[in-house]
């Protein structure tokens, strides 16, 4: 299954789209005779009982990352400094982005805790924008990060720890408790409704997780796959280059749009969780 | 022997999928013909209508992607 498109989403320790054609990423730090040695060669992934220390998504994470602490920074610095002037493009354009998601997400699911725990909504929307459109840059070394389930798991745990946490934290143990069941209850439908109603939590973050994983890894199998339908078989398919092309261009269309989408849901949903948790009667 | 267990693997896996998209396809069709009605009898609910729209269009897609991805699990594993 070495030509499968499968294959273009896997984690893979080195960059490139062939097995022949490859950059090899630093793989283990070793101590050897009193000083640190880089292992290059080393593939971890599979075997060995180890996890490779850079692969592609691992990499991604960490452009993603400073890509939005840059960018994030200097809209911020750019905003400050000359209100009068205008502000400039980047800041304009986080602008929008942050005034949508104010109004339009964090008001309407959060009430009167909206502004307080609006920094924490726009990280989960920047980090998954960031993340989703960094699959989309057209360079070989481009993997979306999100498209990992660990990288979308670890997002759904924060939304979780977050429920739990700031739901305690706003209402107090006591109210947390009382609040998890709708009240006036019978005693016994609410043993029964306890357990369900803490699971609930549990499996909702776990559809946020692979609702997002499963969104950009098809985007990017079917891309994939169209791309690779004119050199499927052994031989170049020249007549099938041609719609492939235009089937690859319409699917990249669409895949931007998805990437948008899925971080506007993914903000809208997990703001929607813990909102109803901070705010009961919500 | 082994390549008839094999061609039965996929069959599921492909016949899983075609079901998936039935569902998931029924459900979003379903939804969004609803959205436009209300939004074309009520153009100023549009923009709670869309948003609820795009909610349960999401949880409907969460659903079809858990379907998916056993299929997907079936075909890697054969």
């Amino acid at each position: 299954m070495a030509s499968s498109p499968v294959n273009h989403v896997k984690d893979i320790p080195y960059f490139g789209i062939a097995e022949d054609w490859t950059v090899q990423m630093p793989q283990s730090v070793v101590k050897h005779d009193g000083h640190y040695e880089i292992v290059w060669s080393k593939p971890l992934l599979n075997g060995d009982g180890g996890a490779a220390l850079f692969t592609v998504h691992g990499f991604s994470l960490f452009v993603v990352a400073t890509l939005l602490l840059i960018g994030g920074f200097k809209a911020a610095a750019h905003a400050k400094a000359r209100p009068e002037k205008g502000r400039g493009l980047l800041s304009q354009l986080f602008e929008v982005l942050i005034k949508f998601i104010r109004d339009d997400v964090a008001k309407p699911n959060m009430g009167p805790y909206a502004n307080k725990y609006l920094p924490l909504v726009l990280t989960f929307f920047f980090f998954t924008l960031f993340a989703n459109l960094w699959g989309m840059v057209p360079i070989l070394i481009t993997q979306a990060p999100t498209s990992n389930i660990n990288v979308t798991g670890a997002l759904a745990i924060v939304v979780l720890v977050c429920m739990f946490g700031l739901g305690i934290k706003e209402q107090g143990m006591g109210n947390f408790v009382k609040h998890l069941c709708p009240s006036g209850l019978p005693a016994p439908i609410l043993i029964l409704m306890y357990p369900i109603e803490l699971i609930g939590p549990l499996t909702k973050c776990f559809a946020l997780a692979v609702r997002l994983f499963a969104n950009m890894c098809a985007g990017h199998i079917i891309l994939a796959a169209f791309s690779g339908l004119a050199m499927s078989g052994d031989n170049f398919n020249y007549i099938a280059l041609f719609p492939a092309y235009l089937m690859s261009v319409a699917i990249s269309m669409l895949e931007v749009f998805v990437a948008f989408l899925q971080a506007y849901v993914f903000t809208m949903l997990s703001s929607m969780f813990i909102g109803s948790f901070v705010h009961p009667d919500h | 022997m082994d390549n008839a267990y094999l061609a039965f693997a996929f069959l599921g896996a492909a016949l899983g999928a075609g079901l998936i998209l039935i569902g998931a396809a029924t459900g979003i069709g379903k939804l969004a013909s609803s959205a436009v009605e209300g939004i074309a009898r009520q153009p100023e609910a549009g923009g709670k209508i869309q948003t609820a729209m795009l909610i349960a269009a999401a949880l409907i897609e969460g659903v079809a992607f858990f379907a998916l991805i056993v299929c997907l699990m079936i075909t890697l594993k054969a």
